[in-house]
């Protein structure tokens, strides 16, 4: 998470290595990006979906969409923005989707999904807990929570994906994590 | 910035340099210290307790290969129906139900203003084109109901039209309703033809005609009100069912009559008795033609081929165009063509009185009066 500005800068000057390849139809710099950026990627649509199978499906979205957004990417230096905020698109339709249509296979379903194509996952012991807590937030809210401590994005990179100011970004985070300390219920003295 | 999210930095900074939570609680301003204690309690779980927990999870799973995108190909973005998906999706469902109760509703307005339409409104052209539209979809049955119907309609724009002194209008609803009636008179011969003409179908016809006849009256001082009228009676006469022992059902052969023939003189010529002499427009009793109708119309067209075949008519008086098949209505039967007997009815040319016709002919029409009329079924002169 706490990555120096060098080793930042060092990511970003490899992922446009990797995109002006990709773009010319290299298909292993292409599976090199998808590789660096799947986990993270899995990670953050978990968390927003609780959902492992979704949260998969998910990632492959967001690639299939990186591959068609290649050509038009303009954004020298900020491929780690511009990917999420491709993510952050997909993720708010699936919000929207699943509003319309509760979801097919339940979490503890999901290791022995009939489809097939989905890797178990392993539970971890704190995930119920997460779980429970994530998804009684707005999707705002989660959606700002995840970007800032899963991925370690600072209000100035997450602006933009969220189309606010980084002000503004500062007041969603304060709320949202208000909003969460209710859903979680700690012992203060534990913390 | 708000002075909530300032105070939250500035702890979360104190935590980062090493403070404990109730030091660096300890700066807050006391109004502001409980929300300020919530959300870094909140984000301290985000950081120690969900963050690892999501990224374990993540280490666990095994990313599936990369999606097969074609590589070699250049992306060519969305097709065009994700495009429309996704167009909809943000313009918002709301507004394209909204969207769409409007079309529905500039549409149901645009039937509801085409179905009270007059002619020479805007609003006609959609009337006539969904009749249209019904007339080539229906089959012969329908056809002539809706000719009717269709009639039926006209005669009551024209009457509305006159109420509001337009005479274009009246003027264009007439010729529709003549129309309609024409076609309606061809189709009722089809049928005839077809033997599909029932009694009752005579019936029902021959009532909804006479129930024009007094809306038609009163457009008798319109122009167009003559071809209307003459495409009226043709209709009514030829429901009309025919004298004689006939009965509704396919047109029989006509017997044939033997008269003196023209060209062959040594024998006689075999030729069709029509069925039915070509009725006079008539007026309803107590009527007479005014000096500008000073005689009954005449039809604006003369019945096709096509009616006068099935009719069985072909004659002059009929003004029908006679042809091969109305000839002697045996093309069938007799290849030879008209003016020859049957084979098997004996030669050609016997002499006169000599029985021709087949066996069960009547005897009246077997040996009928040789000076037959000229325009009474004797074919072309």
């Amino acid at each position: 998470m706490t990555t120096s500005p060098l080793a930042a800068d060092a990511d970003d000057r490899r992922d446009e290595a990797l995109i002006r390849a990709a773009r010319q139809g290299d298909a292993d710099a292409f599976r090199a990006l998808y590789q660096r950026y799947a986990r993270r990627l899995y990670a953050f649509f978990l968390g927003y979906t609780a959902d492992p199978a979704l949260a998969e499906e998910l990632v492959n979205d967001t690639f299939v969409r990186v591959w068609r957004a290649l050509p038009r990417y303009q954004e020298e230096g900020h491929f780690q923005a511009w990917l999420f905020r491709i993510a952050r698109n997909i993720a708010t339709d699936a919000h929207r989707r699943r509003r319309r249509r509760p979801p097919e296979v339940p979490l503890e379903d999901a290791a022995r999904d009939p489809r097939g194509f989905v890797e178990p996952v392993l539970p971890d012991d704190r995930w119920p807990e997460v779980e429970a807590a994530l998804q009684n937030l707005p999707p705002d809210y989660r959606l700002v929570l995840l970007l800032r401590f899963v991925e370690g994005l600072s209000p100035t990179e997450i602006a933009p994906l969220l189309d606010r100011s980084p002000e503004a970004v500062r007041v969603l985070q304060f709320r949202a994590l208000r909003a969460l300390r209710r859903h979680l219920g700690i012992d203060r003295q534990g913390m | 910035m708000d002075e909530q999210t300032f105070w939250f930095e500035r702890t979360l900074q104190a935590l980062e340099a090493g403070q404990s939570l109730e030091q660096a609680l300890a700066a807050v301003p006391p109004a502001l210290r409980a929300a300020v204690r919530e959300a870094v309690e909140a984000a301290l779980w985000m950081q120690n307790t969900a963050t690892p927990a999501l990224h374990r999870m993540a280490q666990t799973w095994t990313p599936p290969p990369p999606p097969p995108v074609p590589l070699a190909e250049p992306a060519a973005g969305p097709r065009l129906g994700a495009r429309l998906t996704g167009w909809l999706a943000r313009l918002g469902w709301a507004w394209v139900a909204a969207a769409v109760l409007v079309l529905l509703a500039l549409t149901g307005g645009t039937a509801y203003a085409a179905a009270r339409a007059l002619p020479g409104e805007w609003a006609y052209s959609f009337k006539r084109a969904a009749e249209e539209w019904r007339w080539r979809r229906a089959d012969d049955h329908q056809r002539l109901n809706l000719a009717l119907d269709w009639s039926d309609r006209r005669l009551d724009e024209a009457l509305q039209a006159q109420a509001r002194a337009r005479p274009d209008a009246v003027d264009q609803a007439l010729r529709l309703y003549t129309d309609h009636l024409t076609r309606g008179q061809r189709i009722w011969t089809r049928l005839q033809a077809q033997g599909q003409a029932t009694p009752a179908l005579r019936h029902t016809v021959e009532a909804r005609l006479k129930a024009q006849e007094p809306r038609l009256e009163a457009l008798a001082t319109e122009s167009g009100w003559r071809a209307a009228r003459a495409a009226h009676q043709a209709f009514v006469q030829a429901v009309a069912p025919e004298p004689g022992p006939r009965t509704d059902g396919p047109p029989s052969r006509a017997a044939p009559t033997r008269t003196p023939s023209a060209t062959s003189a040594p024998g006689p010529t075999v030729t069709p008795t029509p069925r039915a002499a070509t009725p006079t427009p008539t007026l309803p009793p107590g009527e007479a033609w005014d000096d500008a109708r000073s005689t009954p119309p005449t039809p604006t067209e003369a019945p096709t081929d096509e009616a006068c075949v099935s009719r069985g008519l072909g004659d002059a008086q009929n003004q029908c165009v006679p042809d091969d098949r109305g000839a002697g209505n045996d093309t069938n039967d007799n290849p030879a063509g008209s003016g020859s007997a049957p084979p098997g009815q004996g030669p050609p040319d016997a002499p006169p009185g000599q029985d021709n016709g087949p066996p069960d002919t009547p005897a009246e029409q077997d040996n009928g009066p040789p000076d037959t009329p000229p325009g009474q079924g004797n074919g072309p002169p």
